[in-house]
């Protein structure tokens, strides 16, 4: 199976998005660069919005997730809820 | 009183098809097909323009609000770079060649995809694909843009900034990028959209933005990594547009494959050979290496590549023509071009310099198959005869590849002493090319490639001189002359690191910083 | 395979011969020898010998190569057009039936580069 990742830069409004991405994807590895982290998982990784809400406390939209977005790869499937990357190999 | 219900918000899906389709409507004036008179000569067929999805959905209100946000972090950063002498803690001046070159052959590309997007956004006939090509003809913009207002404050202190729209159209190795830049831009809509979005920004752009611009971070260069990183948040969305481009194409009519799968073959081999400049950048300009050119192809197209040809295959997608020679080619292109403009350190406005043994050590490391054998015995000989006072400066002009436009430093596939060469004769003309699949490119559109403006060739010709120029004159030096034609400051922007103004500046401004 | 074009397309080929005021763009490859990165391209009257053209041009430009100065230029081998060709060095271009663009590796088999290792 292919592998997927998310790059996001290593800052504060990130940091959420990493965690709640490990945390709802076990198979998913960080990977740290300099000012960057790289979450890697075979075949599919999923951003659940409730996730992150739950660790910050605050209301999270998905999209946000574009303003400290690297990379990543796979198809996308995107919902107010999450955000999916995967391949269908 | 009348309570006021409460609406629900649309949900981002509903959102998005109101935002794009929703703003289209059906020409009654004059038919479809005079309106949008380019989409359909290029022979893709296109039977419903509303299966063009962007996964993202992202619609222009959302656009414009994060754009915002990012810009305003950025220029938060560049403000603070620019306050607080910034420019003093990169780890070494010998950093600024790689930002130089960034400046003086990646920016202006960006200034020709926004041409390119502006130009695929008025003639798609899907509302969709227009959007999302506006907003990144718009996004490439303000890369352009975020780029100059960054690097003009390296410009206010170091050599080889300055003069780059004069110098883009000019100089010899800026030929590279221009003339894939040009030959993009000249295709039709759907070829852009294969050469830039899928080929360029899907296969290959990650090796540029993601591990260069972590290693600015490395080297201490706020300012780069920022209007790096904030770039790449578009690009992100440029990729997911490529990979969606393509699927749609592939998915209207299996006549299009052949002609995507053609113009994969093209634009991976020439995206490719432009990011040969990349490399040099990653291994030889950084003066602290996040990861080897090697590592990065292998991670961003080899691995990522890979699992993208693996998921095309479903409609009949093969990896590019070029693909083994270009994986093979990872051992040795940035030490081929590095030493292409040390030789020709005279000719670029940026510097060149002798590697120390600690970096040679590591790129040993990290080449084990091919850098101790074939580049760092030349390094070597090179240091030792800079040492001995006789820097090595070439100054015979190099024959040219007819269709990237590099001189053929380059080598036969698993042969690193063997300087690749093709030659193909078209209508009584002979043309030269680095390596079979720039040759099979030509030959595919002859007519395109007879036009190609070789700086080489063009100096040759007499066309790179200023206009006061006398080249009957006893003491006329062409070089000389042609370099002044190029605005080089002569002896700052160009040769040898050590003992340039730079160098010297650099370390003077640094020690003031750290003492009275 | 031809340009995809709305219209016609056809273009005056920018290098032809009549462009480099009686020069023709010679182009010259010293075989397993990439110490020197890249082949030359250089312009020359096609009265001058294939020997002057050397002295004048490429020797000079190869001068920095420790094996430059063995080459014995008498003895040197040939190819043009990926084949094997015998030119007389005392004949000028035109007679040794060299060509506007024609790339001409020179080989030199006893000299094996630095680390005789074809660099």
């Amino acid at each position: 199976m292919s592998k997927v990742f998310i790059i996001v830069q290593a800052n504060e409004e990130a940091r959420p998005i990493v965690e709640a991405l490990l945390q709802d994807n076990p198979h998913a590895v960080a990977q740290e660069s300099p000012a960057m982290v790289r979450i890697e998982a075979e075949g599919k990784l999923t951003l659940n919005r409730a996730t992150v809400e739950e660790l910050t406390g605050q209301p999270f939209n998905i999209q946000q997730l574009h303003v400290n977005l690297i990379s990543i790869s796979g198809h996308i499937d995107e919902d107010d809820d999450y955000l999916t990357v995967a391949w269908a190999n | 009183m009348d309570m006021k219900a409460t609406k629900k918000k649309l949900g981002i899906k509903e959102r998005y098809a109101h935002m794009t389709r929703g703003l289209g409507w059906e020409p009654t004036y004059q038919p479809a097909d005079a309106v949008f008179p380019y989409d359909k000569y290029e022979g893709i067929k296109i039977h419903d323009w509303d299966k063009w999805v962007d996964p993202f959905r992202l619609t222009m209100d959302a656009y414009w609000k994060y754009q915002g946000e990012k810009d305003r972090k950025l220029y938060a950063v560049i403000d603070a770079f620019a306050q607080n002498n910034g420019h003093l803690n990169i780890t070494d001046a010998r950093y600024l060649s790689a930002i130089k070159l960034f400046w003086q052959g990646v920016s202006p590309l960006e200034n020709y995809v926004v041409q390119g997007f502006a130009r695929a956004g008025r003639h798609f006939r899907g509302e969709a694909s227009r959007v999302a090509c506006q907003m990144q003809a718009v996004d490439e913009l303000r890369h352009y843009q975020t780029q100059a207002h960054s690097i003009s404050n390296y410009n206010k202190y170091y050599n080889g900034f300055h003069s780059q729209r004069h110098m883009w159209d000019r100089v010899w190795y800026l030929s590279v990028p221009k003339s894939f830049g040009e030959d993009a831009l000249t295709a039709g809509p759907f070829e852009f959209l294969i050469a830039i979005s899928f080929s360029f920004e899907y296969v290959l752009t990650n090796l540029l933005f993601v591990p260069f611009m972590s290693g600015a971070a490395y080297n201490g260069d706020m300012s780069t990594v920022t209007f790096g990183f904030s770039a790449q948040s578009d690009e992100s969305r440029h990729m997911t547009l490529g990979i969606e481009a393509i699927k749609f194409l592939l998915e209207q009519d299996p006549a299009n494959v052949p002609i995507v799968q053609g113009w994969i073959d093209k634009w991976f081999w020439r995206g490719s050979k432009v990011l040969a400049l990349v490399g040099m950048m990653m291994d030889y300009m950084l003066p602290k290496r996040v990861m080897s050119w090697k590592e990065a192809w292998e991670i961003y197209a080899e691995e990522n590549g890979g699992a993208l040809f693996r998921d095309l295959a479903r409609y009949g997608i093969r990896p590019p023509k070029g693909w083994a020679d270009a994986c093979e080619a990872k051992d040795h292109i940035s030490h081929q071009v590095w030493l292409l403009f040390y030789e020709y350190g005279g000719a670029a406005a940026f510097h060149t310099w002798s590697l120390t043994n600690e970096e040679l050590d590591w790129l040993s490391a990290k080449y084990p198959d091919s850098f101790d054998k074939y580049y760092r015995p030349r390094l070597e000989f090179l240091r030792d005869k800079h040492a001995r006072g006789e820097r090595v400066y070439q100054s015979t002009l190099p024959t040219l590849c007819t269709t990237c436009q590099i001189p053929l430093c380059f080598t036969e596939p698993g042969d690193p002493t063997k300087i690749s060469h093709r030659e193909t004769v078209y209508e009584d003309e002979k043309y030269v090319f680095c390596s079979v699949h720039c040759q099979e490119i030509f030959c595919n559109e002859p007519e395109k490639f007879v036009q190609s403006w070789l700086p080489v060739n063009q100096i040759y010709q007499g066309n790179c001189f200023n206009p006061d120029v006398d080249p009957t004159a006893p003491d006329f030096d062409p070089l000389k002359a042609v370099l002044e034609y190029f605005k080089y400051n002569l002896g700052r922007d160009n040769g040898e690191f050590e003992g340039s103004e730079d160098q010297r500046n650099f370390a003077m401004w640094r020690g003031q910083a750290s003492k009275n | 395979m031809s340009v995809i074009a709305l219209g016609p397309y056809k273009f005056a080929p920018r290098d032809q011969v009549k462009n480099f005021h009686g020069n023709i763009l010679v182009n010259f490859c010293w075989d397993r020898h990439v110490l020197v990165t890249a082949p030359f391209a250089v312009a020359l009257p096609p009265t001058m010998t294939l020997r002057e053209a050397i002295m004048a041009r490429i020797a000079p430009s190869i001068a920095f190569h420790p094996d430059a100065r063995k080459i014995d230029w008498n003895t040197v081998q040939w190819e043009k057009d990926h084949k094997p060709w015998q030119p007389d060095l005392d004949k000028s271009l035109a007679e040794n039936k060299v060509g506007h663009k024609d790339y001409l590796v020179f080989i030199t088999p006893e000299l094996k580069g630095l680390n005789n290792t074809g660099l």
